[in-house]
């Protein structure tokens, strides 16, 4: 066996965003590629089926007497607003964007991210952009399909909406969950469904000012703009819809906190001395 | 470029110790290395993983700086560009095939998709897995694998190649293989860092050893250096002679023989001594005059592996007729 030289042709790109974008759109592609399994595919579909299901069945209820609720509108499109962009998004990317490092670490593959140029950020840019593309795939596929099972009137203006929710919820709770595995080593899954359960479940919906500083906030308040949903009391005094902010600037909120949490992510990732090995 | 790289040292420890929390991983080392061929000995535990690890920039040290080609491997990603890293640790990939590892590790140092399938064809071709390139790794045999760990770590054409352990898992054609392919890298001119804790297959590979226990360095230099190291160390030495009575009788008066035994074997002391070239000196000299017959002497220097020992049992303040294992 003899080791040839790299023929000067196949030298790697020298630019250092060129090798960014590069190394981030191959962990993507790998990522796809070994996450198209029988498991992983039919976690995808449940996730996709079980809010279509649980629509099926209150609509089924709510019309199987011919009658025809006051709001059918509001209360359809509210139970797809909780259940998709707000639990299958959120247990899309406590499945998917939390074990960023640690499903790393524990298959002994961080060490060969971590001698490569940048790999530590390609790793994490990579896998958030494949989380946020399982989760809203899932979040867009399933308000797809339960849609015409809710007798909505406008469901074209609702579908574009709750799929932007979807996307929204992606990009924001992916950044967060991201940062929280990053942040935490060992028992990441655990703090991260502590998280959801505390913050997104409880505290996005506690009737005060601190709901504010959740996703669910935004959203909630994205939703009741864009389907101009009348607000009204207690929903208006409770806060938990923002009452004359403009739809940007909860946008801007979403995606620019995104933007920071994941910037966060990218300086603790590339400076964390992350232990993988027994041999000291 | 290349010829800016040659000035500057290939390692550069200076005083360098890390802690993991109260256990220390490397304490206080300090080393100079120009660019060359070395192997990083010691028993498992040494703390050869942490200063890998400490040279990636994989952990920052508690105290002292580390220097690799004169940067921080810790702020310098460019670096990691000249390094190529080869783990201990096996590697554990599921649904994917070698070609697509290889593409993601190819990508993730900077080559495009086109460039990088050129190299991999051509890495794979080099470690013997062409016609398995499809297969998924975990279908593969310990053997492959390493062979595909060596192939992710030397594919960038780096520099320095940094292997941990090359030889677990690999069968005798494998293991020659492997070092035949390491001595190819050294006479290339490129670096290479070899830890094992198996002295006799690397001492086909270099003639440079850096040896460490206890995270702390031992002795590093070329087995020449190391033993006349040992020339200056207490040592064991066995003599075996019909007359041991006598030869006892003669060595006690000798200021530099620290101890003598009477071996359970007949004929043979075990003599420890503190400038074994008097020992050999003088033993030559009753020879010479008839006084003594000596069948045979048997000194601490005979292999590497013996230094390696009594450089341990040294730093751990044993007795040196211990550290040689002879029954007494």
């Amino acid at each position: 066996m003899s080791m040839g030289n790299v023929a000067e042709s196949i030298r790697p790109i020298e630019s250092s965003w060129g090798r960014a974008a590069s190394g981030c759109l191959a962990v993507a592609r790998y990522e796809i590629l070994r996450s198209l399994t029988l498991w992983r595919i039919s976690l995808w579909l449940a996730m996709i089926l079980f809010p279509v299901a649980l629509v099926a069945m209150v609509s089924y209820n709510v019309y199987r007497d011919g009658r025809e609720p006051p709001e059918p509108g509001l209360v359809f499109t509210m139970i797809l607003f909780i259940l998709v962009p707000e639990v299958v998004t959120v247990l899309g990317m406590l499945l998917w964007a939390t074990p960023i490092v640690s499903s790393e670490l524990e298959g002994q593959t961080w060490i060969y991210s971590l001698v490569r140029p940048g790999g530590r950020r390609s790793v994490l840019l990579g896998k958030y952009l494949v989380a946020v593309l399982w989760t809203a795939s899932c979040g867009i596929l399933a308000v797809s399909l339960a849609i015409p099972w809710t007798g909505i009137k406008n469901p074209t203006e609702t579908w574009l909406v709750l799929a932007t929710l979807c996307g929204l919820s992606s990009i924001a709770h992916g950044a967060l969950f991201s940062l929280l595995g990053v942040l935490f080593q060992r028992r990441v899954m655990v703090i991260a469904f502590v998280y959801a359960i505390l913050v997104e479940a409880v505290l996005g919906w506690i009737p005060a000012v601190i709901n504010k500083f959740t996703a669910a906030y935004h959203l909630r308040s994205l939703l009741f703009q864009w389907l101009d949903f009348p607000i009204t009391e207690p929903l208006r005094s409770s806060q938990l819809v923002s009452d004359g902010t403009p739809a940007w600037v909860h946008v801007t909120c979403l995606l620019g906190g995104a933007a920071v949490l994941l910037a966060v992510s990218c300086w603790r990732i590339s400076r964390c001395q992350y232990t993988w090995q027994s041999d000291v | 470029m290349a010829e800016a790289h040659v000035e500057q040292p290939l390692l550069h420890f200076d005083h360098v110790s890390l802690m993991y929390g109260t256990v220390i991983g490397v304490n206080d080392l300090h080393l100079d290395l120009p660019p060359g061929a070395y192997a990083l000995v010691g028993p498992n535990g040494a703390g050869k993983s942490t200063l890998i690890s400490l040279i990636t920039g994989a952990l920052r040290p508690t105290l002292g700086h580390v220097q690799v080609f004169g940067e921080n491997p810790q702020r310098s990603a460019n670096l990691l560009r000249r390094i190529g890293l080869c783990p201990a640790s096996d590697l554990l990939v599921h649904g994917v095939s070698a070609r697509e590892w290889l593409m993601l590790q190819l990508r993730l140092s900077g080559f495009s998709k086109a460039k990088a399938a050129q190299r991999i064809g051509e890495v794979l071709e080099l470690v013997g897995l062409t016609s398995s390139q499809h297969r998924p790794i975990h279908t593969f045999s310990l053997g492959m694998r390493q062979r595909c760990k060596l192939a992710q770590s030397i594919a960038h054409d780096p520099e320095l190649l940094i292997l941990d352990e090359p030889f677990n898992g690999l069968d005798p054609v494998g293991r020659f293989q492997m070092s035949e392919l390491l001595i190819d890298w050294s006479k290339r001119g490129k670096s290479l860092l070899l830890a094992s804790h198996v002295l006799h297959e690397v001492e086909r590979i270099t003639n440079s050893f850096i040896l460490i226990f206890g995270g702390r360095l031992l002795a590093s230099g070329t087995a020449g250096e190391l033993r006349r190291l040992l020339a200056d160390l207490p040592q064991d030495v066995i003599v075996d002679s019909p007359q041991r009575d006598v030869l006892a009788e003669r060595l006690r008066g000798q200021s530099w023989i620290r101890a003598i035994h009477r071996d359970n074997v007949s004929d043979r002391l075990v003599v420890t001594v503190e400038k074994p070239l008097e020992l050999y000196a003088k033993l030559a000299e009753w020879v010479d005059e008839g006084a003594i017959d000596i069948q045979r002497v048997t000194g601490s220097e005979g292999d590497i592996s013996t230094l390696f020992r009594m450089l341990v049992s040294k730093h751990r303040g044993e007795r040196a007729y211990q550290s040689t294992g002879v029954a007494s």
